[in-house]
């Protein structure tokens, strides 16, 4: 067993400190600091926690079969947003949503808000803050708010967006089931959405714009959060993010239309293909995921293959042992990467027969799925592989004592901090979800709370994490001419994330209590 | 090297993600073997020190 001692903590921490070192202050991307992160915690675990070859060994093939259920949904995400974008489609709905009111606020909730927890829901990392900054700006916003609005607005919706990717991470590194994650996981970004929504307009109109824009934000957030929640708790939070979003256009629908939000018209934009069209390839992901999650027999025959390892019992020098049993399972056919696999696979054939397709399509559409996916795959198995071999010998378990120890009784308004701080030195709540995700769950077990609201309020806060993640907003600043000055806008966002954050870990604080 | 490196950072990039995700196999393949799994943990590190150049 380990002994608690605050050095041997401090050692725990270390492959987590050098992360967070070389990518705040020295500008390391999360494969490379997750790299580094790894020899940390090799060297860590084999001298002080008694890590034998062996235990390494299995700690590595463990991670892998965790990363491989994240990546197969990144990767596929990835696919079907390029098959989609290489269309023009993304812009053909940006152009449909912008004849939908002339009113400043309704515009920045739609394209900041809505649309990128949209484009979030169908690909996520930074693409939201990178297709709709340049609109922002097309639309008359300044730079500086142009970049800041969507980096906030679509950060709640980055648990359940990118094909629940993050939340797929969670289950997958807790061994915990999503039934039992999802209600408050969608019940505290629901929340979030609300508070989203209202920051969003703050940032460019202050408290006035506020008052303008409260009642959509109102209306348009409950439409969004409880989409969110019904499409998670019902088992298909695979689009969770893209479901809400939906849900969210639909109601702004209505409520630009209210004479409040009609004083100011609306300009018509050109495209060349309709907004109808342009969803399509959404409208198949629906029904191939609703058809694979909610239909009993394709399920099961889609469910027959599966990946998966058995693992026998380890035991550490120190004698820290972990359980002999099954690594992660992955449903070759009926994982969610596999679902968005065959939307992608249709979407493409019903665009290419309508002639969406310059030649060499299916060519650019690979290379720029690479482009994206390796670098985000670096990361993910870099980090996810550290992850388990502190796991695996105890070090996360000592964190989680600590972290008990010094928190006490305050320790969930702190919990969605983890989150926040775990997606700022990643800038993903994938991997903040995976580095921190045990560890809030073994602390939230020694305090005797509920995993399931410590855990939402980790992905709470990993997902806010996003509106200050600077790998997300370099992105953002570099489609506006913003490139090299990205600390005003990280200035503009960090308020927000910070004030955001803090109400969450009272909403926390407050479950903890109701669960207790 | 370093010229190598910085042109090839891309494939390298992409040879080093495959690696990573067939080297654990090999080493859940090589257990109860000491000298498989600590040349399977030396190629894990090979290909970490390779990520920490061109990821």
């Amino acid at each position: 067993m380990t002994e608690f001692s605050l050095l041997k903590w401090l050692f725990a921490f270390s492959p987590i400190a050098v992360v967070l070192v070389l990518m705040i202050w020295f500008d390391w991307g999360g494969g490379r600091a997750g790299a580094a992160g790894w020899f940390t915690a090799v060297i860590v675990s084999a001298v002080l926690f008694g890590a034998t070859p062996e235990l390494l060994a299995l700690a590595q093939t463990k991670g892998i079969l965790l990363s491989l259920n994240v990546l197969y949904i990144i990767w596929m995400a990835l696919v079907l947003y390029n098959v989609v974008s290489e269309t023009g489609a993304i812009e053909a709905i940006g152009a449909g949503i912008q004849r939908f009111s002339g009113d400043k606020s309704i515009q920045l909730l739609i394209f900041g808000w809505i649309f990128g927890s949209f484009l979030q829901g169908v690909a996520g990392y930074g693409v939201p803050i990178a297709v709709v900054a340049p609109l922002l700006v097309g639309l008359g916003f300044s730079p500086l708010v142009a970049v800041a609005v969507p980096a906030i607005g679509h950060s709640w919706s980055v648990t359940f967006g990118s094909m629940g990717a993050s939340f797929q991470a969670m289950i997958a590194v807790t061994g915990l089931g999503a039934a039992y994650l999802a209600p408050w996981s969608a019940a505290l970004l629901g929340l979030a959405a609300y508070l989203c929504g209202l920051a969003a307009l703050h940032v460019y109109g202050g408290w006035r714009l506020v008052g303008h824009g409260g009642p959509a934000v109102l209306a348009i957030g409950t439409a969004m959060a409880g989409t969110q929640y019904f499409l998670a708790v019902s088992g298909m939070w695979t689009l969770g993010g893209f479901g809400a979003s939906l849900a969210g256009l639909a109601a702004c629908l209505i409520v630009a239309r209210a004479p409040f939000y009609r004083r100011q018209r609306a300009e018509a934009a050109d495209s060349r293909m309709g907004l109808g069209w342009a969803l399509s390839a959404y409208l198949i992901l629906i029904a191939v995921v609703s058809l694979g999650v909610l239909c009993g027999p394709v399920r099961h025959f889609l469910g027959q293959v599966k990946l998966s390892l058995h693992f026998p019992e380890i035991r550490s020098a120190a004698g820290w042992v972990t359980p002999a049993g099954h690594g992660a399972r992955i449903s070759v056919f009926g994982h969610g990467g596999a679902l968005l696999a065959y939307a992608s696979l249709i979407s493409f054939l019903v665009y290419r027969a309508r002639g969406y397709y310059s030649p060499g399509a299916a060519g650019r559409i690979l290379a720029k799925t690479i482009k994206s996916g390796v670098p985000t795959s670096l990361g993910i198995v870099s980090m996810v592989c550290f992850a388990m071999i502190m796991d695996q010998c105890g070090m996360t378990y000592l964190l989680a004592e600590g972290v008990s120890r010094i928190f006490g009784a305050t320790y969930p308004f702190f919990a969605p901090w983890i989150g926040l701080l775990g997606a700022f030195m990643t800038g993903s709540n994938t991997n903040s979800n995976v580095v921190f995700g045990v560890l809030q769950q073994r602390t939230a077990d020694l305090a005797g709370l509920s995993a399931a609201v410590i855990l939402a309020a980790q992905t709470t806060g990993g997902a806010l994490g996003s509106m200050i993640a600077p790998a997300k907003i370099i992105v953002g600043c570099s489609t506006v001419g913003l490139a090299g000055r990205e600390g005003p806008v990280l200035r503009a966002t960090i308020k927000y994330g910070l004030t955001i954050t803090g109400l969450i870990g009272l909403a926390t604080t407050l479950a903890a209590i109701l669960t207790r | 090297m370093a010229d190598f490196l910085k042109k090839h950072s891309a494939g390298l990039a992409g040879l080093s993600l495959i690696g990573l995700l067939a080297v654990p196999f090999l080493l859940y393949a090589a257990a109860g073997r000491p000298g498989l799994t600590w040349v399977g943990l030396g190629l894990m590190g090979l290909l970490m020190l390779l990520v920490m150049k061109v990821g």
